[in-house]
Order: structure tokens, then C-alpha cells, then sequence
């Protein structure tokens, strides 16, 4: 009998309860003090201007992080077009702090909406600059007159990577130089890691109150952010068992003391499934016969099907919304508990990472962006790494925010 | 080492090119440490076939009964390294490797030399092989494949294998770990492995770093990092773990408290002045692999290799070596089975795009070179790769079977970025 999931569980981060305004305020006050390197841009931005009068266009998720690097670029000078990169991740506290600001513009987000909608806003818009995951620049590409006045572009995704070089394999290479923070040390070894280990562990415990420590956790997927969540799941006690393809990554799980199996036995053995992979459909209904009853699963990889939902809810007799971001699905001989709807869970049922690690790569954004204008038609075309003096100025920074003096 | 030690990668190698004879004919020309490990890679490299010539990399790791070990094998050892031996250079030359495996002075010695023979390529073992010949101007002569990058090489034999060893030789020295303050100077791959090993050990881990990146990760792993200086009166135990010399010179090793523990295990013979400290402070060696020293009163231990060597841990768990070795094996085959340029025929060339000859820069060691050593040493560990359900019975339908597992996750694009900075 097929079930639709909650609404809650499709609409990803629930809206917030009633609050007042000054308590949103404060909520995204705090999570900007938590920012100190971006604090640090602002103060020196405001009386330098080195974007002044800028046309900046951005795809980000709108979140109080975010909404302090847009913040930080109108301090520098800049006039500001946010395309909201997801929807679903749309922070409404944020949006309304940005709405305070002249020069910076949110779109609308509307999922109905196709890419022509956001080309024609990028043509009238004849952005200098992008920040962006790779919406943007597909879309420059579809309308070459929103790129009349480029100067550079930030990208934040591996699609963004992909599409830069899709565009040169086309012969239709961008005309201007665009910075990728994808494989950068900051981002890479701390904020990925770190970040993705303690919203994850957090989340799993927030949602469902489980005591880790004991418990078995399947952690599929041994990347960047696998070992992270791994790493910080064992700190907490858990035995974790990792599943990948790659024998590489699993000699380094079972180097690192953690167990490894196949797919099919780590999931038969777990209390807890994490599905931490870069790829579309991990477990599928087939493997739904190997859970256990109570099984918490979650995902926290890019694809919201790495987890087959619709057959979870076709195989459910019921689905009950449990608490934010949980639900219950009822399946004829056992119940496993869905952590955020099978959509990225650490930011449904939690924060995601932490204002202090985003802190990182949204402050070198700001600081890309600046270095792109001030040499603009001196940096080559095409794509280069974030240059590795301003990623040091990134840690010196936080360095220093943390008490460390040098 | 024994001849049991367990190399099992090596020791599966050398079973399947004795049947294959992936090297039929090749000559390799390797410059190695002496080692009874290294004797294992060259075995494996007769067993496949090929005329071997072994330079040794250093003096003062020559092992003799590893240099006899490999004469009989069918090699030919020259025991004295490139840069001191005129006549070592001219039988290398003389020798005309299609293959090797390099410290840095094999491919130096090419690009110097005009009209050397052909190399199809080679592999290097350490970042300081690659950063040798980039320092002395540039261009490689051939293709090397950067076994030092490998991602085994760092994530698996040096995380662990050199962060083991590092504690090890601070245990022999009766040190009880538990509570005491270890302070690691320098956080890259083994600084970082050794960090991570000290704290398993229960000890309190500062960290002093330059580079403002790598001094934030040791931040965020939970370590203290301090000023260098600052902190050396407090600690028990230092371990120097970087590239450069004099980061100990004697007036801070002076600064030192009375029982400390000194290990250096970075490139340079000169990151602890060891010099200035034998004639400054009376020595008597306590045991071997360490020497007491009395330095104004205060007593002092270095830790020190076999034979005095500078790096007191710079031997790897041969089970650990095992990686490396079975790395640099694996790369030269993948180079033997490529049609070289000569034979780069136009229907060569048609029918595979990706057997183009390969540039003469470092490159990464192939993902497949790395993943058949990692399934190799999964099995050594008792892994069947991949990892095979227990419960097939439970899978009605064999389709469903192979949809899963065409399905099943990659990490491919989430490991992607394992390149991290050393």
C-alpha cells in the first residue's frame, strides 16, 4: 500500500514555530559571531569598499552563513542577485535579514520555475562576478549576453568544476577565470571532515535520541566526509562498519580500525544507517528485507534518491512523522525510523555544519571574489585552485579568532 | 627483518610474475635503501623477469646481508650511492634501464646526461626524489609515478605504519606514555600520524607549525598548538617531523627539562643538531637507538636509527612496507605492458586513446595499481574483496543480486578529494 511521505518530510527544513523577529535576529546574530574571519572581512571592507558598485550574482543556500558572505560583499561595495541553490534549504530568518539591505536581492525561489526564467534574470542582471555552485554559469552559457561584463567566477561544487570543463570540451570556453574552492586544504581537511562528523553524530542523537555508544552504524561511503562522520561516530562508541567499492577506501577504514563488509551484511547488521556517497541509488527496496526492526537510516550525500523513499513508502503500512525530521515507516514486520525525509539529514534534522566551519570557505569566497576584481584581466581564463595565500590568510584569521597568536 | 616478516602483497607478487613474467627481459635500474624489504621488491622484480641493477640510496642504511640477499637473487648491487660513485654512473649508463625506481638521482643523472639510453619510466618513493629533480631546474626526463602521493602510501603506511614506529621508539626508551606532554614539531602526513598515535597513547599532544593551514587542522583535530619555543621547557617527549634543518639547534635543546625525550624523524640529518650537542654535552648510549647526553646537568635522550641514523623511526612495520614496494612493482609492470613510443604504431594509437605515451612529469600511480595492492592487502587481512554477503541465500533473485551491486555506492566523487595537502 503506497503511503506519501509527511509533508514535513518532503518540504526538508520544517518552518520555524512562531517567533518573534528579534528572536530570529539574535538566532542569526549568534550563528554570525560564530563567524570570526567573515567579522573580520566585514570591518575591513566597510571603510575599503574593494567591490564598490560590483555586480555580484550568487547560488547558495540561503542560510544565516551565507547571508553574512552576501552581507560582507554589500559592505565591500557590491550590489547583490541571490539565486537560492535549493529550495528546500530556503532559511526564512536569513532571507529577512537580507531584505534589509538595499542592494541585495533574493530571488524567489520557485521550484516550477526552469532555467530560462533564471537566464533572463542573469541578462538583465549583467553580473561582474558569480559565486556559485554551477547554475549560474549554465546559465550565462544558454544567454552569452549575461557574460558581456563577467570578470570571474567563484565555484563552490564539483558541478561547478564539471561544468567549467564541460564548457571547454564544447569549445565554448569561458572567457574569464574562474576560482574553485571544491578541493581546497581548508575545505577538504577541516570543514568537510569536521563539519559533516559533528552535524551528523548531532543529528542522529537530536532526532532520535539514541545513545551511540554500543550501537552498530553502517557508514556508506569512505570519502572526505564518510571518514569525518566515521571518525567522530567511533569518538561516541559506535562500531562502525563501512561499505565501499573502492578497496583503497576500505583498506583505509579497516587501517583505521573501523570494520569492513558488504553492503548487504552491514546492513543486516545495523542499528544505524548512514548513506555518505556521491552516487543515486544506494539502498533500494530489495534491500529493505535486510533491516532490522527500529533501523534509523539517513542520508547525507548530494542525492536525495540515494535512499529509494518512494519504495519505502510503497512497502509501509503507515508513516508517522515521530519528531522534526523523523519518520516512522510501518512496514509490515518491522519499523525503520527515516532521518530527514532521505534528503541531506544533518541539515534537516540539525544545522548542518557549523557556522564556525563554514565560516572557512564562505570568508575565502569573499576573499576570491575581491582577488578577482582588483586583477581582473590579469588572471587567466578557465579554472584554477583558490590561490593558496588567501587560503592562508583564511587560517591565520581564524587562527586568531581561536587565541592563537602569529 | 627475518625472511617471515610479513610482506604478504610482495609474497603474493612474486608468486603470480613467476607464472606471468610481466618483466620478461626488462631492465630495471632501482635506487633503494639496502634493506632486507627492499631485497622482497627485488625478488619480485626477478620473478617477473627482469635484469636488475640496485643502487644504494644511502650509506648509511646499507644493510650487507640485504645487499648478499639480493646478489644471489640474480642482482647487481652497487653499494656505494650515484653522487659519490663515477664508476656506479657509468654502469647505470652503461646498464640502460628500461625501468627504475627512483630517489631523485636516477632521473637527475638523465637529465644531465646527453644521449643517456631511453627510459620508458619509473616510479619515486619519497616527495624528496621529485622535489630533487625540481629543485635542480625542472623538466623530468621521463614519467615517473609518484608513489609517495599515493593515497595508500599516505593515508595507510605512513598514518599508521610511521605513527606506530614514532611511539614505539619513545616506549623502548622506558618512557611511560599515559599523562605525559608530547610535543610534535611540524603537522604534515607524519606529523600528523604521530599526533594521532600519541594521543591513542593517552599523552597530551602540542603541536608547533609554520604553515597557518596545516597549524588550523591541528587545532581542529584537538591538539594544543603552541609556539615552539614557549613550549620546550614543559615537554616530556619532542619529536621533530618536518623538511627543514635547525629546527632544534643546541641553544633549544638547552631549553629542554631535566629527562626529556628527543626523536627526530624529518628528511634532514639536521633538524636536531646533533653535532653541537656531542660536543657540548658528555654521551654515554644507553641502549641502542638511543644515547643519553648530560647537558648542563640536565639529562637529555635522543633517539636515534640503526647505525646512528638520524631518523630514529624511519622504518616503517614491514607489513607497512609491504604498500609502498608493492606499489613501485605494480607501477613498472603497468609501464612494461604499454606499448613504448617506439611502438606507438598508428593502429596502437587508433585502437586505445588512453595507451598514448605518457608525459615525462611526475603522475599519480594508476587507480588500478592502487586498488589491485589494496585488494591484495585486504586479503592479507582476512577481507575477501569485495566483501561477500553472508547471507546470498536470502537474495531470491540473481538479477536483483547484480542490480545491487552495479548499484552499490562509489565513492569515487566523495573520495576525489583525497589529495590533501602533506
Amino acid at each position: 500500500m503506497a503511503v506519501a511521505p509527511p509533508e514535513e518530510a518532503v518540504a526538508g527544513r520544517p518552518a520555524p514555530a512562531v517567533r518573534t523577529q528579534a528572536a530570529e535576529r539574535a538566532r542569526i546574530k549568534l550563528a554570525w559571531r560564530q563567524m570570526p574571519v567573515m567579522a573580520g572581512l566585514r570591518r575591513r571592507f566597510r571603510p575599503e569598499k574593494p567591490l564598490r558598485d560590483v555586480r555580484i550574482a550568487a547560488a547558495l543556500h540561503i542560510s544565516p552563513e551565507s547571508a553574512h558572505l552576501l552581507v560582507a560583499l554589500k559592505d565591500a561595495g557590491a550590489h547583490i542577485l541571490l539565486h537560492p541553490s535549493n529550495p528546500r534549504t530556503v532559511d526564512a530568518g536569513a532571507v529577512a535579514e537580507l531584505e534589509r539591505h538595499r542592494t541585495i536581492r533574493v530571488l524567489a525561489p520557485d521550484p516550477a520555475a526552469g532555467p530560462d526564467r533564471l537566464a533572463g534574470q542573469l541578462a538583465d542582471f549583467r553580473p561582474q562576478l558569480l559565486i556559485d555552485n554551477s547554475a549560474l554559469l549554465v546559465a550565462c552559457a544558454e544567454r552569452p549576453e549575461s557574460a558581456a561584463e563577467l570578470v570571474g567566477a567563484t565555484v563552490h561544487s564539483r558541478s561547478g568544476t564539471q561544468t567549467v570543463e564541460a564548457l571547454a570540451a564544447a569549445g565554448t570556453p569561458l572567457a574569464v577565470p574562474v576560482l574553485s574552492l571544491v578541493d581546497n586544504p581548508l575545505k577538504n581537511t577541516i570543514e568537510t571532515p569536521m563539519g559533516t562528523g559533528q552535524s551528523t553524530a548531532a543529528a542522529v542523537i537530536g532526532a532520535t535520541g539514541a545513545q551511540l555508544s554500543g550501537k552498530n552504524v553502517a557508514v556508506i561511503g569512505y570519502g572526505t566526509a564518510g571518514r569525518g562522520i566515521a571518525s567522530y561516530i567511533s569518538s561516541l562508541r559506535a562500531r562502525v562498519t563501512v561499505v565501499d567499492t573502492s578497496a583503497v577506501a576500505c583498506l583505509r577504514a579497516a587501517a583505521a580500525g573501523h570494520g569492513i563488509d558488504s553492503l548487504t551484511n552491514a546492513l543486516s547488521n545495523a542499528d544505524i544507517v548512514i548513506v555518505a556517497t556521491g552516487t543515486h541509488g544506494v539502498i533500494g527496496g530489495h534491500d529493505l528485507d535486510l533491516l532490522r526492526d527500529g533501523v534509523v537510516l539517513g542520508n547525507i550525500g548530494h542525492y536525495p534518491d540515494a535512499i529509494d523513499v518512494p519504495a519505502l513508502a510503497a512497502a509501509a503500512k503507515r508513516v508517522l512523522s515521530v519528531s522534526t525530521g523523523l519518520d516512522e515507516y510501518q512496514l509490515p514486520d518491522k519499523s525503520v525510523y527515516l532521518l530527514g525525509g532521505g534528503v541531506q539529514f544533518n541539515h534537516v534534522c540539525g544545522g548542518g555544519n557549523s557556522s564556525e566551519m563554514m565560516d572557512l570557505s564562505l570568508s575565502l569566497h569573499a576573499l576570491c571574489a575581491v582577488r578577482l576584481w582588483e586583477r581582473r584581466g590579469t588572471l587567466p581564463p578557465g579554472l584554477s585552485v583558490a590561490p593558496e595565500e588567501l587560503t592562508e590568510d583564511v587560517a591565520r584569521a581564524k587562527l586568531r579568532a581561536l587565541g592563537y597568536v602569529g | 627483518m627475518t625472511d617471515t616478516a610479513p610482506m604478504p602483497v610482495l609474497a603474493s607478487l612474486a608468486r603470480d610474475f613467476e607464472r606471468r613474467r610481466p618483466l620478461a627481459g626488462r631492465r630495471v635500474a632501482a635506487a633503494l635503501n639496502v634493506t632486507g624489504e627492499a631485497a622482497r621488491l627485488v625478488r619480485v622484480l626477478r620473478a617477473g623477469g627482469a635484469h636488475v641493477v640496485v643502487v644504494s640510496s644511502k650509506s648509511t642504511t646499507f644493510d650487507p646481508a640485504a645487499g648478499r640477499e639480493m646478489a644471489a637473487l640474480g642482482a647487481r648491487v652497487l653499494d656505494t650511492p650515484l653522487q659519490e660513485s663515477d664508476s656506479g654512473v657509468r654502469e647505470v649508463l652503461d646498464f640502460g634501464p628500461d625501468l627504475v625506481v627512483d630517489n631523485g638521482e636516477l632521473a637527475l643523472l638523465w637529465s644531465r646526461t646527453d644521449g643517456a639510453p631511453a627510459v620508458l619510466g619509473g616510479t619515486a618513493h619519497s616527495q624528496n626524489a621529485v622535489k630533487k629533480v625540481t629543485a635542480a631546474g625542472g623538466a623530468l626526463p621521463f614519467p615517473l609515478f609518484s608513489v609517495a602521493s599515493a593515497a595508500l602510501k599516505s593515508a595507510v603506511e605512513t598514518a599508521h605504519g610511521t605513527g606506530q614506529a614514532a611511539l614505539l621508539g619513545v616506549l623502548d626508551a622506558g618512557v611511560q606514555l599515559a599523562g605525559k606532554s608530547v610535543l610534535v614539531v611540524g603537522y604534515g602526513v607524519t606529523g600528523r600520524a604521530v599526533a594521532d598515535y600519541a594521543r591513542g597513547c593517552h599523552c597530551r599532544v602540542e603541536v608547533a607549525e609554520v604553515s597557518p593551514v596545516a597549524a588550523l587542522r591541528a587545532v581542529y583535530a584537538g591538539h594544543r598548538l603552541v609556539p615552539l619555543d614557549s613550549a620546550l621547557p614543559a615537554a616530556d617527549v619532542v619529536i621533530t617531523v618536518t623538511d627543514a634543518r635547525g629546527v632544534l639547534p643546541l641553544e633549544r635543546l638547552r631549553a629542554l627539562k631535566d629527562g626529556a625525550v628527543v626523536g627526530g624523524i624529518g628528511h634532514s640529518p639536521e633538524e636536531i643538531d646533533r653535532a653541537a650537542l656531542a660536543t657540548a654535552a658528555t654521551a654515554r648510549t644507553t641502549a641502542p637507538g638511543r644515547v643519553e647526553y648530560v647537558l648542563d646537568g640536565k639529562r637529555l635522550t635522543l633517539l636515534e636509527g640503526p647505525g646512528g641514523n638520524h631518523v630514529y623511526a624511519g622504518i616503517n612495520p614491514p607489513e607497512m612496507m609491504d604498500i609502498s614496494l608493492a606499489l613501485h612493482a605494480l607501477c613498472l609492470t603497468h609501464l612494461a605492458e604499454r606499448p613504448g613510443p617506439a611502438s606507438a604504431s598508428a593502429s596502437a594509437a587508433a585502437s586505445a586513446p588512453e595507451r598514448d605515451p605518457l608525459p615525462a612529469r611526475l603522475l599519480p600511480v594508476p587507480a588500478e595499481v592502487e586498488a589491485e595492492v589494496a585488494r591484495r592487502k585486504l586479503a592479507a587481512l582476512g577481507y575477501d574483496w569485495p566483501p561477500a554477503p553472508d547471507r546470498a541465500a536470502s537474495k531470491p533473485d540473481p538479477s536483483t543480486e547484480a542490480a545491487s551491486a552495479s548499484a552499490s555506492p562509489s565513492a569515487a566523487s566523495i573520495s576525489t578529494s583525497d589529495r590533501e595537502a602533506s
